[in-house]
């Protein structure tokens, strides 16, 4: 394939030893640079936060680079047992959870502590994908139902944590197996249709401050000084970087603390407030330069399982980034979901990285077996 | 096959450049949506954003002192100079290892700043406002001038004068006053935030702890104009602080100094209330400690030595001690019996050097016995057989049922958090705690105040002024009001409480009387009981001798009892740890307070 053009001797033996993938390695190192300095404007120069965020890179990085070497076999089959632990795991969330800010999430394993609905981000494609490339495509119902179940039971546990932010995430990532996999259009058309109708219902389900949290989404200014705030003060800053931006560190929002969670959850705001719409173009060009290998990478990828996978890992990215950045702009309500590679810290980063490891381990299929490609 | 998987890869790559296009197309939203916020209305979102240059900066409250009853200075507020590191006037880079570097530098001019500082700075660098003041350390006066000439070469620190909490009595009442310590993380889970976001100590134990919603006060705020930088430009507005509520306690300062010195160096503890209303008039236990150690936070090496001293001087011996009452219970083990109707004052029991019941034999304390007793003399000379027998007769539901509306093993409900309620035993109670059935062996036992019951010497002291006003009850308080403390009367045929107060006169006045040596020591009338509580379980045949026991062991002294007589003006019990006989340790202390109070008061010349 014309990939190939670009490659080296030595770098082609380089590759083929550690199966990283040197495109998708550029893109993340681009963004991980990128980020970094962002995260330094919003700590207000304070490099302890910088050391603290590479540490936690170098690690997810580390962790990306073992998973990219196993094979990707070893995905398909391990699957549905890490699926039925990460299960398993939320129910004794459920059970014996730790309440922390009134929501039951974590688990306490006496050495440390975690939440188990991010083992779901990626075993519950991983989990359909395999359960899907099991017969020809496009499935059958009996399959897609059996997805279906075995995408609502773990959803309904976290959304009944409650944590709606992480529970749309996992929706997300199983649906777009499915949907990849050839869920037919009129059954698509009629699922929204059945949500459009579900909607008022599950609004009565909602705990209140999820509730509060839609609600202030519509209309943030009736709320400026309680929940609205975040809001308001994001979209103020977004705004007042106008096309080239207030400068590196000069942004008045951000280092007068008037933009909340600036490090982590509101980073956007900081890049689009210090670097204007230049800033937020080169980020967004970044993105998509990521996101168009993971798109070639599973158009690449030897089977339906590494299709899938590769697809749903390249989408659950993308929906990260939309998610994050509608919530800062005001264009979806605020649900905690961190900016990729550009946030502070984070078990999400962990799960990312992670996801990009699988993506590289299903491409170097090509590598380990090159005499069965294509 | 091969071909089944063609044709899954067509149906795969198919849905994938549709997924494509939706990615472009939601970009492409994402881009206008910032164009339209970030071109079509910038100035708007520029004007708003210049607007946002209106600090709100909390003013901490000024502490509610604390004040005796007769207006002395318990607990009071004292200018202070602290150390404070304002991080966005540091210059640049702002970093922790930059201050830290600066921090070594003052070691050498500041005599407070050490490594527990640098820790302590460390650990809140990320939490705190980079736009409020930290304080680092507290500095002398004299430090403080020095500073102020050339506070030029160090910005980002400055020197600032602030109120804090001083106890000027020392150690005197400390148990009752209690101490404020640094608020922790913890504390903010159940604190008002937004109302301590300037205050750096709260509460932690004593009516400092127990009023702290009083004493706190509300915080102001001021709103302060700054510049791009975060640099106050000027002062716009300002909704003062309003200062926390003085407290004035029914302590009284002379009284609890004189109780703490006839203590001295003693494990114990002296109760005094007032029975006409509750107040509490003295609460002192000692070993005392100095609540200032807890203020200066340098001071860790004071703060630990308290924690660890055997003698507990932290532990309120007077709420949170649980002692057995010993023979302080038999005047009410007298008026249950008289009130249930078993005995009347006229009963005459024999009683001599033991008592026998189901092969177990019960010795009295005096080793020939007392001969035929009447109530009255059975609690004049504390006769132990007399009670015995009238315990068993009674059974132990009637006795918990009598003990319970004195607030014998409940908490008596004082203004002070973490008071023990001690223990009022019955069946259904050593069901649940030890899953054994109740023994009447046990309910001898119990009749001289001994086995599983357990009180606090305030409890007895409550508990004792009920008695001395004939039923009429108070709730213990510290901290004086206008309000009414009634609790619901116990409810006693009057000849009954007169038998009873009698025989608690006789205790003091009788040629037989355990209390008769302390009488003298009150030029007014005086009643109570003497007790001595058993700590270790002796052999049947031995004889108790002090000798024998080490400290630890030896029987704890106690003390009930109330003047005067017949318009009672204070009720006082006393405990100390390992006294030995009640009469001869615990009872001249009891009458050496009521005398001073009684003094005081002008009720006796």
């Amino acid at each position: 394939m014309s990939g190939q053009l670009f490659e080296l001797n030595a770098m082609n033996r380089w590759r083929w030893r550690f199966y990283l993938d040197p495109w998708l390695l550029l893109g993340i190192a681009a963004l991980a640079i990128f980020g970094s300095l962002i995260v330094y404007s919003a700590a207000d120069g304070d490099t302890i936060f910088i050391e603290a965020h590479w540490i936690k890179l170098a690690l997810a990085s580390l962790l990306m680079i073992l998973a990219a070497q196993c094979p990707q076999r070893w995905y398909s089959n391990l699957a549905l047992l890490v699926y039925l632990v990460g299960l398993a795991l939320l129910i004794a969330v459920m059970l014996f959870g730790e309440i922390s800010k009134g929501a039951q999430r974590w688990l306490d394993l006496g050495f440390f502590r975690f939440q188990p609905s991010e083992i779901m981000k990626l075993a519950m494609p991983a989990a359909l994908a395999w359960l899907l490339s099991q017969n020809q495509l496009p499935p059958k119902w009996t399959t897609i139902i059996l997805a279906a179940i075995m995408l609502a039971i773990p959803v309904a546990l976290v959304a009944k944590q409650p944590d709606l932010g992480t529970a749309i995430l996992i929706v997300a990532s199983g649906g777009i197996v499915i949907f990849f996999a050839g869920l037919a259009w009129r059954v698509i058309a009629g699922l929204l249709l059945a949500v459009a109708v579900a909607a008022p219902i599950a609004w009565n389900h909602l705990h209140e401050y999820q509730q509060k949290r839609v609600l202030t989404f519509l209309n943030p200014e009736n709320d400026p000084l309680g929940s609205g705030y975040h809001i308001i003060q994001s979209k103020i800053a977004i705004g007042s970087g106008g096309l080239e931006g207030k400068g590196w560190r000069n942004g008045s929002q951000t280092q007068l603390d008037f933009l909340p969670e600036s490090h982590t959850d509101f980073i956007f705001s900081v890049l689009a407030e210090e670097w204007g719409l230049v800033g937020v173009l080169v980020l967004i060009a970044l993105y998509l330069f990521v996101i168009a290998r993971g798109f070639y990478i599973a158009w690449q990828a030897r089977d339906a399982f590494g299709q899938l996978m590769a697809g749903a890992i390249t989408m659950s990215f993308f929906i990260y980034i939309f998610i994050n950045i509608g919530m800062v702009s005001g264009v979806l309500p605020v649900v905690g979901v961190p900016l990729p590679l550009i946030s502070y810290g984070g078990t999400s980063l962990v799960t990312l990285m992670l996801g990009f490891g699988i993506l590289m381990s299903i491409h170097a299929e090509h590598k380990r077996n090159p005499k069965r490609s294509m | 096959m091969i071909q089944n998987k063609h044709q899954n890869r067509n149906q795969v790559q198919t849905r994938l450049i549709i997924a494509l296009l939706v990615v472009f197309v939601l970009f492409v939203g994402l881009i206008l949506r910032m164009a339209w916020l970030q071109i079509t209305h910038h100035e708007k979102y520029q004007e708003l954003a210049d607007g946002n240059r209106i600090r709100v900066e909390p003013i901490a409250p000024i502490r509610g002192r604390i004040l005796d009853r007769g207006g002395q200075v318990l607990a009071d507020n004292q200018t202070v100079y602290i150390l404070e590191l304002h991080r966005d006037e540091l210059p640049r880079p702002r970093s922790l290892h930059s201050v830290l570097d600066k921090l070594d530098e003052f070691k050498s001019s500041f005599s407070s700043v050490d490594d527990r500082v640098a820790v302590r700075l460390q650990q809140q660098w990320r939490r705190m406002n980079r736009h409020l003041p930290f304080t680092l350390t507290r500095i002398t006066e004299e430090e403080a001038a020095r500073f102020s000439v050339d506070s030029w070469r160090y910005p980002g620190f400055s020197v600032n004068a602030v109120a804090q909490r001083i106890y000027p009595q020392g150690q005197r009442a400390s148990h009752a006053i209690g101490y404020v310590g640094r608020i922790t993380i913890e504390d903010l889970r159940t604190l008002d935030v937004e109302n301590y976001r300037n205050t750096d100590f709260v509460g932690r134990s004593g009516i400092e702890q127990s009023y702290e919603s009083e004493l706190h006060g509300q915080t102001g705020l001021r709103y302060v104009e700054v510049d791009a930088r975060g640099r106050q430009i000027r002062e716009l507005d300002r909704i003062a602080s309003q200062s926390g509520k003085d407290l004035i306690l029914s302590i009284d300062l002379e009284l609890q100094n004189f109780a703490e010195d006839l203590l001295g160096d003693r494990k114990g503890a002296i109760v005094a209330l007032d029975p006409q209303n509750g107040d509490v008039l003295a609460l002192a236990s000692t070993p005392t400690f100095d609540p200032n150690a807890f203020i200066a936070h340098m001071d860790n090496d004071r703060y630990q030595q308290l924690i660890r001293d055997p003698k507990k001087p932290l532990l309120n011996r007077a709420t949170q001690s649980r002692y057995p009452p010993g023979s302080t219970i038999k005047p009410f083990m007298g008026l249950i019996g008289l009130e249930s109707g078993l005995i009347t004052p006229a009963t005459k029991k024999y009683a001599g050097p033991s008592f026998e019941y189901k092969g177990m034999v019960y010795r009295d304390w005096k080793k020939e016995g007392h001969g035929t007793v009447d109530l009255d003399l059975a609690i004049t000379q504390s006769c132990d057989v007399f009670f015995y027998e009238l315990a068993l007769d009674m059974t132990i539901s009637r006795i918990d049922a009598g003990l319970a509306p004195f607030g014998i093993g409940e908490k008596t409900g004082i203004d002070l958090q973490s008071e023990s309620s001690g223990v009022r035993p019955n069946p259904a109670w050593k069901r649940r705690v030890q899953n054994k059935p109740w023994y009447p062996g046990e309910t001898i036992i119990v009749g001289i105040g001994q086995g599983y019951l357990l009180t606090t010497p305030l409890q007895l002291a409550s508990a004792t002024a009920t008695l001395a006003m004939q039923g009429k009850r108070y709730r213990p308080h510290i901290v004086h009001t206008e309000d009414d403390f009634s609790q619901p009367s116990v409810e006693m045929k009057t000849e009954n409480w007169k038998a009873v107060i009698h025989a608690m006169s006789h205790v003091m006045t009788a040629p037989t009387g355990t209390g008769r040596r302390s009488a003298p020591l009150v030029r007014s009338t005086i009643a109570g009981k003497t007790g001595t509580a058993q700590v270790v379980a002796f052999a049947k045949d031995s004889k108790y001798n002090a000798s024998n026991f080490s400290e630890e062991q030896l029987d704890h002294a106690l003390f009930v009892g109330f003047a005067p007589v017949s318009e009672p003006k204070i009720a006082i019990a006393v405990l100390i740890e390992n006294g030995g006989h009640g009469g001869e340790t615990a009872a001249p202390l009891a009458a050496l307070v009521a005398d001073f109070w009684l003094r005081k008061t002008g009720i006796t010349p």
